[in-house]
């Protein structure tokens, strides 16, 4: 039962590490980026050539990977998105776009990575790094569950707190409510926006090593499985509420937990996302989510 | 170079020794058939293919078995793009290969090759569907060979019944693939060998199964639901639990959890891709070692080159291995060697070599380009017994069946057991 | 001083501002007045940088601001009350105002904060509140409050009593008189044109994106009539 509890905590933060970035982006400066989930796949991708050719230990594969994921984010943002925000007529046309244009680019690195691994897993087993297990009264834990929790945990309330204090955090917010108004109170939504990218992209190269790390594995595909848990995630805890992007992580792995444990596993999609219709039917906004509230 | 191409020719002859004494009856051409005379006695098809034309088709053959010049072109619909490209690109090696062997050789007759036009369906059974539409419905195209995915050829099956053109599959192992008079597979069905490891497990004393398996791949639960149980009643195991997941999963913790407190004698591991190194590696990480054993399935091997130590000790029955006896695949391993720069044949490789070397002696055997005639001679041909890459391989309703061996990861590569 | 000189702005075909002529001085109102698409908040969105120029040119206190980008121009001076207040609904009243003082020091946020609180008690009292959930009065105190907390010495307004109740108008327009009298420029946008007389020192009546009337607040108040006659041709051929 601890094991269990333990087990669905790691996935949870596995999927908070993968959310997180996604869910920052889309609340604050309104890209629900599609890519998300390629950025993810072909950073663990670019750090798995470079351990083929240079045996090295997990903190360098994390840092080429998150490094990756940085740049590629910010040149999706730089060469695409940027550009798609600034012609857009109206922000629905815009929000479409966007989520076309990253539909678009996430073929780019999954296609060239299918075609280099023939379609075949690819971790770091050429890297010096060992997964190790512990048993602790009973229970397994490995170093690398060690690593995901502080991590995945770590980086889910540090960036809720930042958000929900700082300054640059609030200036995020309210990009995400208006981004003209925010524009008229000195907000340069274009640097934000870049710097939210770029912090987005080096989450998902982070989250893509150490998932390489944890599943021992991944494939080019294993970027849009999470994408769509990612996407049910974060409607789930409230589009825009990083405290939202856990909870909704925290739901989903625990479901699909209890799932798995109590039943013959063919109902595990049908019960995450039946949960996901259930809180949208009670709570349009999500669990954490702001209703919208305006007047004209 | 010359010397392997000689070597290829050997091979060659396994297939296409039936066709050649016909192509001799006509053409009186000696030299075509010298380079391959040795192979001619192992020709099973021979008689069947003879017997069962018709008298008119006999004659017609008889006296005027030349193949018009030029180029007859064969569509080839495969994944060369999208996640079953892996598979897509090593069968087209096998295609490539046996097509220069069989223009080389000249056994189609003079000024007569064969050509194959490639369409990739980018893994995608829509795709697969508008290729084959348009194959199927160019009566210039005599014959088809279809794409390595399931959900593409269970789609595809019916427009070649319907267009009535044959269409030979290489993988795409779920049922509803070979449906009727036009649709043959080279790959026997998962299900129809992976009891080969019966013998390990009767060995192993293996009394108590739990199975996971992908719920979205027809190959894997056409095993898991049908041949697993029955391999069960018949040596008397019981199967303690089988858990069908969605390809969406990737921690495989939770069901590792449950097997664990059923506690079995074997988990067999039927999943997709990475799925199959995770859970492998979790199974470990959780400590199940020796004696407990873990079973896979053919191909699995290709997910375990970043797991490998933790997934030493997996076993399963595999059609094609390089280390077979059969001389057919040694034969065909050089081949392969040779013509890629020193590569290890794959099994999907060899299917699609010999299914290509079936398309083609169809065509000869028919002696004509006509769609009719030549799914007429294929499913003469595939009566009987084919020696190729794949060994000796039997035909159950134009389906293939081999006897396959028992395979086993020592950590680094998979080793033949038995 | 804020300068305005033969803007023209457009929307593809659609000219909405031809040949404007604006200026706003410290510690007075100037009042815009003009028919329902006469090119007021294009004029307004225009100064602040949110849209793009055929030509013209805007100055403050001599020096160019046309071209720049909005974050630039709340730096060098230049807020704005938008039309409709739109004040950031989800966010706390505090929030709000911590965002209109955004480019401001943080010496200068406490003081204007106290400021402005000071000025709408009612901001204080719901300072933690969502501010989405505030009444238009309130939101419209709230948006001048945000305005102000920039620190910026010319202050745009556009319709500030759109949509209130008649009573709060008053009070609304007593305020922004009251940000005039502490030293700031106001141009101020307004359809209520009695309301606005009443607080204003100049006013400009546009018409179809040109300036057709200008002159004194007090000469507008004596003689009502030809305020009202140009307002009325703008109706007019606005058909
Ligand atoms: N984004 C836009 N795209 C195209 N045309 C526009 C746009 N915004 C305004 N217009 C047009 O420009 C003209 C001026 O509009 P503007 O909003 O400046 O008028 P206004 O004087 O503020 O009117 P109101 O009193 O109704 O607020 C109008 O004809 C309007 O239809
Ligand atoms: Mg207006």
């Amino acid at each position: 039962m601890v094991q269990d509890l333990l087990n669905a905590t790691t996935l949870a933060s596995i999927y908070v590490l993968f959310a997180l970035g996604m869910s920052l982006v889309w609340g604050t400066i309104g890209i629900l980026n599609f890519a998300h989930g390629s950025i993810f796949m072909f950073s663990a991708f670019i750090a798995y050539l470079v351990v083929q050719q240079i045996p090295l230990g997990m903190p360098a594969v994390i840092a080429i990977a998150m490094v990756s994921g940085a740049l590629i984010a910010v040149a999706m943002q730089y060469l695409v998105f940027q550009p798609i925000m600034k012609k857009a007529k109206n922000p629905h046309a815009g929000e479409l776009q966007l989520v076309i244009g990253g539909i678009g680019l996430s073929a780019i690195p999954i296609s060239f990575a299918q075609r280099s691994t023939l379609s075949n897993p690819f971790g770091f087993s050429a890297g010096t790094f060992e997964t190790q297990a512990y048993t602790i009264g009973g229970v397994i834990i490995t170093n690398v569950m060690i690593i995901i929790l502080i991590v995945g945990l770590g980086l889910g309330v540090g960036t809720a707190l930042w958000i929900r204090n700082s300054k640059k955090g609030l200036a995020l917010r309210a990009l995400g409510v208006d981004p003209e108004v925010s524009a008229m109170m000195g907000i340069d939504r274009p640097k934000l926006a870049l710097a939210t990218m770029l912090y987005s992209g080096a989450l998902a190269g982070l989250a893509g090593a150490l998932l390489t790390y944890y599943f021992n594995s991944i494939t080019s595909e294993s970027g849009d499985t999470l994408l769509l848990k990612a996407f049910a995630i974060i409607i789930l805890g409230g589009v825009g509420s990083i405290f939202g992007v856990i909870l909704g992580s925290f739901i989903l792995a625990f479901a699909e937990f209890a799932v798995l444990l109590y039943t013959n596993g063919s109902w595990v999609t049908a019960v995450s996302f039946g949960l996901l219709f259930l809180i949208l039917l009670i709570r349009p906004q999500g669990i954490l989510g702001k209703k919208e509230v305006r007047r004209t | 170079m010359y010397r392997s191409k000689k070597h290829r020719l050997g091979v060659a002859a396994v297939g296409l020794s039936a066709v050649l004494t016909l192509a001799a009856c006509s053409s009186g051409d000696s030299e075509d058939t010298a380079a391959t005379a040795e192979a001619t006695e192992e020709v099973v098809v021979e008689e069947s293919a003879t017997e069962d034309t018709t008298q008119e088709e006999a004659e017609a053959a008889e006296e005027t078995c030349v193949l018009p010049p030029g180029d007859i072109k064969v569509v080839s619909i495969d994944s060369m793009t999208g996640p079953a490209a892996f598979a897509g690109i090593l069968a087209e090696k096998g295609a490539d290969l046996a097509l220069k062997e069989i223009n080389a050789s000249g056994v189609l007759g003079d000024g007569v090759t064969m050509s194959i036009e490639l369409l990739d369906d980018a893994t995608s059974p829509d795709e697969a569907a508008a290729q084959f539409s348009k194959a199927a419905k160019d009566p210039d195209v005599p014959v088809i060979m279809g794409g390595v995915i399931s959900s593409g050829a269970v789609v595809t099956s019916p427009i070649a019944e319907k267009e009535k053109v044959a269409v030979v599959y290489t993988q795409a192992g779920s049922p509803g693939v070979v449906i009727g008079d036009y649709t043959f597979r080279y790959t026997p069905p998962m299900d129809s060998y992976w009891g080969g490891v019966g013998s390990y497990i009767e060995e192993k004393g293996i009394k108590t199964m739990s199975v996971l398996y992908a719920n979205d791949n027809p190959t894997l639960i056409a095993t898991a639901e049908t041949a697993l149980p029955a391999l069960a009643a018949d040596l008397g195991f019981e199967i303690l639990s089988s858990t069908g997941l969605p390809n969406s999963t990737q921690d495989f913790k939770a069901p590792i959890s449950k097997i664990l407190k059923e506690d079995p004698d074997a988990v067999a591991v039927l999943m997709v891709g990475a799925q199959n190194a995770t859970v492998v590696s979790q199974m470990r990480e959780s400590g199940w070692e020796a004696p407990k054993e873990l079973l896979g399935f053919a191909g699995i091997e290709n997910n375990f080159a970043d797991i490998g130590e933790a997934a030493k000790g997996v076993t399963w029955a595999s059609i094609f291995h390089v280390d077979s006896p059969a001389q057919s695949t040694q034969a065909f391993v050089d081949a392969v060697a040779a013509e890629y720069d020193g590569e290890e044949a794959s099994n999907y490789t060899a299917e699609r070599y010999d299914a290509t070397y079936l398309v083609a002696n169809s065509i000869l055997a028919a002696c004509s380009t006509d769609r009719q005639a030549v799914r007429d001679a294929m499913a003469d041909l595939t009566n009987g017994s084919i020696t190729g890459a794949l060994g000796d391989v039997t035909f159950e309703n134009q389906d293939a069946r081999v006897a396959g061996f028992v395979v086993q990861w020592d950590g680094e590569k998979m080793v033949v057991l038995k | 001083m804020l300068e305005v000189t033969d803007l023209v702005v457009r929307y593809g075909p659609v000219q909405a501002v031809s040949d404007m002529r604006l200026t706003a001085t410290p510690g007075q109102i100037t009042l815009v007045l003009g028919a329902n698409g006469a090119g007021k908040t294009t004029t307004l969105r225009t100064i602040c940088g949110l849209q793009r120029a055929v030509s013209g040119s805007v100055t403050l206190n001599g020096q160019n601001i046309l071209g720049l980008s909005p974050s630039r121009i709340v730096r060098l001076g230049v807020a704005m009350v938008p039309e409709g207040r739109r004040v950031f609904a989800p966010l706390t009243v505090e929030d709000n105002l911590r965002l209109g003082g955004y480019t401001a020091s943080r010496q200068d946020n406490d003081r204007t904060m106290a400021e402005v609180y000071e000025m709408f008690p009612i901001l204080h009292e719901r300072r933690s509140g969502v501010s989405g959930l505030l009444s238009g009065g309130e939101q419209q105190m709230l948006a001048f409050g945000r305005a102000l907390m920039s620190q910026a010495e010319t202050i745009l307004m556009d319709e500030p009593s759109m949509g209130l109740a008649p009573a709060i108008v008053d009070s609304v327009l007593e305020s922004a008189r009251g940000i005039a009298d502490s030293g700031k420029a106001v141009l101020m946008v307004e359809q209520n044109a009695e309301a606005g007389l009443e607080i204003a020192n100049d006013v400009v009546v546009v018409s179809r994106g040109e300036v057709v009337y200008q002159g004194s607040a007090e000469g507008a108040r004596k003689n009502p009539e030809l305020v009202r006659a140009f307002l009325g041709d703008a109706a007019l051929t606005d058909d």
